[in-house]
Parts: structure tokens; sequence; C-alpha cells
């Protein structure tokens, strides 16, 4: 390009780049720093309160009481016959007996749940093997599964299976019934409530039952079969309470609530508590377990726990402990930055 | 004119070279470098915590996350911060660049990403997967709660929420140029999530489409716990504070923080524009414009080499021009002339990685 210095006209307007803050980069900014004012203090506060905050968990979760009691029936334990029963196939119901005794008052609420371990909900092929529309109450999908279920689509016969899947089929079936034991006279049993156990949009909306027919739920439910696996067809779970009959039956849309891990909790009753704020009072109790589910196959273990609950839930220790210690870390890395920023911000000024 | 048109870099004048490389290539330098530091840190954040998971699901390929998290984690959640931060980021003021060309180095030498960065990345990113996933496991894992908060789905929530809010976070440490779009980007990327999870999350979705939409709930049931915000809160705080820490203790340990800081106060003051602007008089006979190098050697050694560039003012313009006296490239180890502030900068600045 020849040197232009005669030709002295300026740039017309449109070969001129836009002039505006946005496209030359002179946006107003903040740029700020990292100052020992800020970060100092900030450390010091979140300790203090991490600490104060793991301190009140800590002993929140300490008044919780809660019961632990294994019936997996390995060894000689009293559910050890039950547990050998249930490894043959097509055995009869049988029944154990757990006796404990409390030492404190329980307070209200006290909830019962049922804990499994080395139970994989969590695997993939096994938490695709559902149809959520047919639990919805979708008609067409009733006696439609989807292919997902196989091998629980259909029966042995091509009946299709309601509901399908290997969740559904999987369902625990143990029962528990508790009774207090007094020290003389009859036991007498405690009432469990069975439900408002579950998430409301699971039992108003993701779970429905299809339209009864005639007035009979076990009309809607024909042409189907119950899942191979199961005793009682899904129309009779819960023949005492219609609303808590089919595929609304809270137990059933509580196991259908897959769990993240192997060991895992699913709440089973809360105790229906009639005299106020005591939950389960001190004493002797027996719980009757039928022993319907085999865990032994696969060294699984059973385990029921009585529980009181709070606002933050069951017996956490682990919050309340990480908590005060990343609490006392706080500080402690606060004290070490000071002491670093004293000593730099001294050699500092002396240069 | 056709040289012009397959070229990725025109200049109408020799001297526009100079603010081309020392201003906007070195924001460009630095803005790719932390744009890539973080996005490696992100992805690793967000995503491993399924890697984790599967030695607990016995390796069956079960996603710890939901489908739509995992969509629209890069899509909308996590995307227009480090944008921002890619488009705006400038770590001293366009005067400042010129005055100090000593800070040019930095890209010359690889500073602001290498493997070593890339490693931090990834091992702070894996950090922070580890933490969000083991929090919630040990809180979680055969716990009694209210609403049976140890199931798959609150499970994820939980450690998608403690993931986005982490890596919100930290971007928020990261960008150091905030312009009303870093702000608006921010809020806007937690807005999108608490939206979208709400939508695709409704039951309305998700009676439409079962199979599409398999999380009815599962945010306003998990997210409500009691338990569930302290896993969070703890999550992003253990993730969070060794990051804060290591920041200011880099910050701090760098020598001659106090002259950094005076320089961030005169940056606050008026500080030149970025104007293409021509500063050779037309009617000097310094007027030659539009260099073309093809045929000689050209001047691009006294740029590499550092040698005639301690310019102070359209004096030493002619200097780079290449008029004039100047500093020949025999001569450059001679005490340059530089106030002494800007080579403190320059060396402030060249230790600029993890802080």
């Amino acid at each position: 390009m020849a040197a232009s210095s005669s030709s002295s006209s300026p740039p017309t307007a449109q070969h001129r780049p836009d002039n505006t803050a946005f496209t030359q980069q002179r946006l107003p900014a903040w740029q700020p720093l990292l100052s020992a004012g800020t970060v100092l203090p900030l450390f010091f506060c979140l300790g203090a309160a991490f600490v104060a905050l793991g301190l009140g968990l800590h002993f929140s979760s300490a008044t919780i009481q809660e019961l632990e009691l294994d019936y997996t029936g390995l060894g000689n334990s009293s559910c050890a016959r039950c547990a050998q029963l249930s490894l043959r196939a097509n055995h009869s119901t049988c029944t154990c007996r757990l006796r404990f005794s409390l030492a404190q008052d329980f307070p209200a609420p006290v909830c019962l749940y049922y804990q499994l371990s080395n139970y994989y909900q969590n695997n993939r092929r096994y938490s695709i093997s559902r149809d959520d529309q047919q639990l919805s109450g979708v008609a067409s999908s009733l006696r439609n599964p989807a292919q997902e279920c196989r091998p629980y689509q259909k029966n042995a016969t091509g009946i299709p299976i309601a509901p399908c899947g290997s969740v559904a089929n999987s369902l625990f079936n143990d029962t528990f019934q508790l009774f207090r034991v007094p020290s003389s006279g009859p036991e007498d049993e405690i009432r469990l409530d069975k439900k408002g156990v579950s998430w409301w949009t699971d039992t108003n909306i993701k779970f429905r039952n299809p339209e009864p027919v005639n007035g009979s739920l076990a009309q809607a439910f024909k042409g189907t079969t119950r899942p191979p696996n199961w005793q009682l067809p899904v129309y009779e779970l819960d023949m005492n309470d219609s609303s808590n009959n089919g595929f609304v039956n809270e137990a059933f849309i509580i196991w259908m609530r897959i769990a993240a891990l192997p060991t895992f909790r699913k709440l089973y009753a809360r105790v229906q508590h009639s005299n106020g704020s005591v939950g389960l009072p001190r004493g002797n109790y027996s719980l009757t377990i039928t022993y319907n589910y085999p865990v032994l196959l696969f060294d699984g273990s059973k385990k029921v726990i009585v529980s009181t609950l709070s606002w933050m839930g069951g017996k956490n220790p682990f919050l309340g402990i990480t908590f005060l210690v990343f609490g006392i870390a706080c500080i402690l890395t606060a004290i070490v930055m000071l002491v670093v920023h004293l000593k730099y911000q001294h050699l500092s000024e002396a240069d | 004119m056709q040289a012009v048109q397959c070229s990725d870099y025109a200049l109408a004048q020799f001297s526009y070279l100079q603010r081309l490389l020392f201003v906007h290539g070195r924001w460009s330098y630095l803005r790719i470098c932390k744009f890539l530091r973080y996005f490696f840190y992100k992805t690793f954040a967000g995503m491993m915590s399924q890697i984790w998971f599967a030695f607990y699901t016995g390796f069956t390929a079960q996603p710890l996350l939901e489908g739509w998290f995992l969509a629209l984690y890069n899509v909308f959640y996590t995307s227009y911060p480090v944008l921002c931060m890619g488009m705006f980021e400038q770590d001293v003021s366009a005067e400042k660049s010129l005055k100090c060309p000593e800070l040019y180095k930095a890209g010359q030498k690889d500073l602001f990403f290498n493997f070593r960065t890339f490693c931090l990345s990834f091992l702070q990113g894996s950090f922070v997967s580890l933490v969000s996933f083991y929090v919630a496991l040990w809180a979680f894992e055969d716990k009694a709660s209210i609403k049976i908060v140890g199931d798959y789905q609150s499970f994820a929530m939980i450690i998608a929420t403690s993931a986005i809010l982490t890596v919100t976070v930290e971007i928020i440490l990261d960008i150091k140029f905030w312009t009303v779009f870093s702000v608006l980007a921010i809020f806007l990327s937690l807005v999108l999530y608490c939206l979208c999870s709400y939508f695709t999350q409704s039951f309305q979705a998700y009676l439409t489409a079962p199979t599409v939409f398999q999380f009815p709930d599962a945010s306003k049931n998990a997210l409500t716990d009691p338990t569930a915000l302290l896993v969070i809160l703890l999550s992003v705080t253990v993730n969070i504070i060794p990051s804060l820490a290591a920041r200011f203790l880099c910050s701090v340990m760098v020598q001659r923080t106090m002259s950094e800081m005076a320089q961030v106060r005169d940056l606050k003051m008026k500080t030149s524009m970025v104007e293409l602007r021509s500063h050779v008089r037309r009617d000097s006979h310094w007027s030659r414009s539009s260099y073309a190098f093809s045929h000689k050697e050209g001047y691009a050694n006294l740029i590499s080499t550092g040698a005639s560039l301690r310019s102070k003012g359209p004096r030493v313009r002619g200097e780079l021009n290449g008029f004039g006296p100047t500093s020949l490239p025999g001569q450059e180890d001679s005490v340059p002339p530089a106030d002494v502030a800007c080579s403190r900068d320059a060396a402030t600045q060249q230790t600029f990685l993890p802080c």
C-alpha cells in the first residue's frame, strides 16, 4: 500500500468501528481484590457459626432415640428357623418373635422402619423395570405393560402382569406387629398407622388405580394377573381400607420409590399414640414378624428400627460432628492466614 | 484488499500492532486460559460424582443425576457466567498493558494454562465431586428421616444442587472484572436452574410423558427437608473454603501486594480507552502506514526480545515504528528506564496461577 500523505480525507463514517462501551471494551466494571479485611472476618464468622450449628445438631441428634433390631436370622437368633424356611420355594408362612425393652420413654412421634442391606435397588436393569404409565392408572397401559418390564411383563400363559416389572415383583412383604408386654396381664397391641407415610405426589398423582368397574376394584383389574412373587393380587393389598388398596397402597408406593444406596431404610408405619406426647413408654415389648422376604440368598440383612423423630428427621450424628469439625478447621485456617498475612505485611512494609 | 479479506487481523497502521498485541492479545490469552481452566473444573465437579456412584450400584451404569440436569447443565446452568468471563475479563487496564509490555511474556511462556494448571483444575474438580457425593452419602445412607430422603431421586437432586451452587460460587471468586453482564449471567443461571427444575419436575409434565420427565416433584420434596439443606450448605462450604483460602494465601504471599493494590486503585480512576485512534500525525514524516512485512525480516524481533519497548509516550512510538533513535537489538541488556512500579506489577502478574 502506498504512502498516503496526499490523500488526507478522514475515513468515512461507515468504515469506523462502533464506538460504544461494549464494542470498545470500556464497560464500567468493579474489580475487587481479595483483601484480608474481608476474607479473615468471613472465615472467623463462618467457623464460629459452623461450630455453633454443629453443637446444636449434635445435641439435637443425641436426644433422638433409636433402636435397631436385626432379624435376618443368622446363627441361633430367634428368626433363624424362619430364615432357613424362607430359602425353600413355596414355603409356608413363618412368624418369629423378637423381644426388646426400652430403657427410656420414646417421645412422640415414633416411627417404625425396615432396613435392608446389600440390596441394590439402584441397579440399572432393576430400576428401569417398571411401567409408570400403568401405575398412574392409564387404561391403555393396564393390559399392555411396557417392554422394559421383561421378564415380568406377562406370565407364563401370556396374561399381562399388573403391576409389571422387577421393582414391583420384589415388593417387601414382611409384616410387623408390635405388642406391649406389661409386667402382668395380657400383651396389648400397639396400633400402627400405615398411611400417610409417602409423598403427596406419589399417592395422588404418580400412582392411581384404574377406574373401578361396577364399584369393584377387582373387576377393574380383570385380565391381568399378580406378579410371580406375590401371594396376593394387587387389589387385595389392603381389604380394610379402599383408599389404601391397589396401586395406591402406601407400602407399595414406598417400595417403588427406589433407594439410592445398597443399604437403605424405608418407612413402614407410624406408631399411633393415644396418650399425648409419650409415643412408647418404657418397658418390655415384643415384635411379631411374619418372615416372608428371603435375603440370605444374597448375603443381605434385615433390620427393624424403632425411632423417634425431630425437626431434622432421625438420628444423624454425622451432620453435627462434621459441622463441628469443619467449623474448627475454618477457625484454624483463619488463624494461619492471619499469621501469614501479618508476616507478609510486615515484610512488604519493610520494602 | 484480497490480503485483508483472507487475513485474521488487518492493520491499517503499524502503530496499531502495539495495541493489538499488548492489549487485546494479552487479554485474549488471559480470557481463553481462565475460561478453559474453569470449564474443565466445572465439568469435573459436576459429572465425576456419577463415577463415584458407580461404585455403589454394582457398576451397572445407573446415572446419578437426572437426565434433564445432565442435558441442561452445560447449556443453561453454568455456561453464561463463564461466557462472560471469557468475553470481558481484564486483569489490568489497557493503559497499564501498554506501559508494561513485560506482561506479554506470560503468553509466550505458557504461564496461564499448561499441564500443571490442567492437573490442578482436574484435582479441584475431583475434590468437589468427591465432597458433594460423600457428604450426601454419609448423611443419608442408613438414616431414618421424615420424607425418606435416602431415595434415589432426592439423593440425585441434592448432589445436583450442591454441584451447581459450588461451581457458581467458584465463578464468583474467579471473575475479577465484574460488569453488568457478569452479574446478570450469574443471576440468570440460577434462575434458569430453578425454573427448568420446576418445569421438568412438575407433575403436569410427568403426566404428559412419564418416561421423559421421570422425576416428578423430586426437588420440591428433597429441598424442603431441613437435613437436605444442611447437607447442601456443608457441601458447598467444604468445597469453596479451600479454594478461597488458597486464593487469599497466593495473593498475600506473592510479594509486593501493596503496589498491586495501588495500581488497582489507579485503575479505578479514569483509564484510557482502547480506541482505534491513529497516533501518527498525518503531516509528519512519521506517516508511513499499512505495513507489509513479507520480503524483509522486519521488526518483529524487537517485540519478541522486548528490546525497544520501554514506551512512555508518543515520542517512543517513533522508536517502535523503527524511526529515530532506538535501542538496537544488540543493546537490549542496558537498564531500561521503566518506572519501577511497572516491573513490580509485571512480576506480580506473572505469578498469576493459581491466584
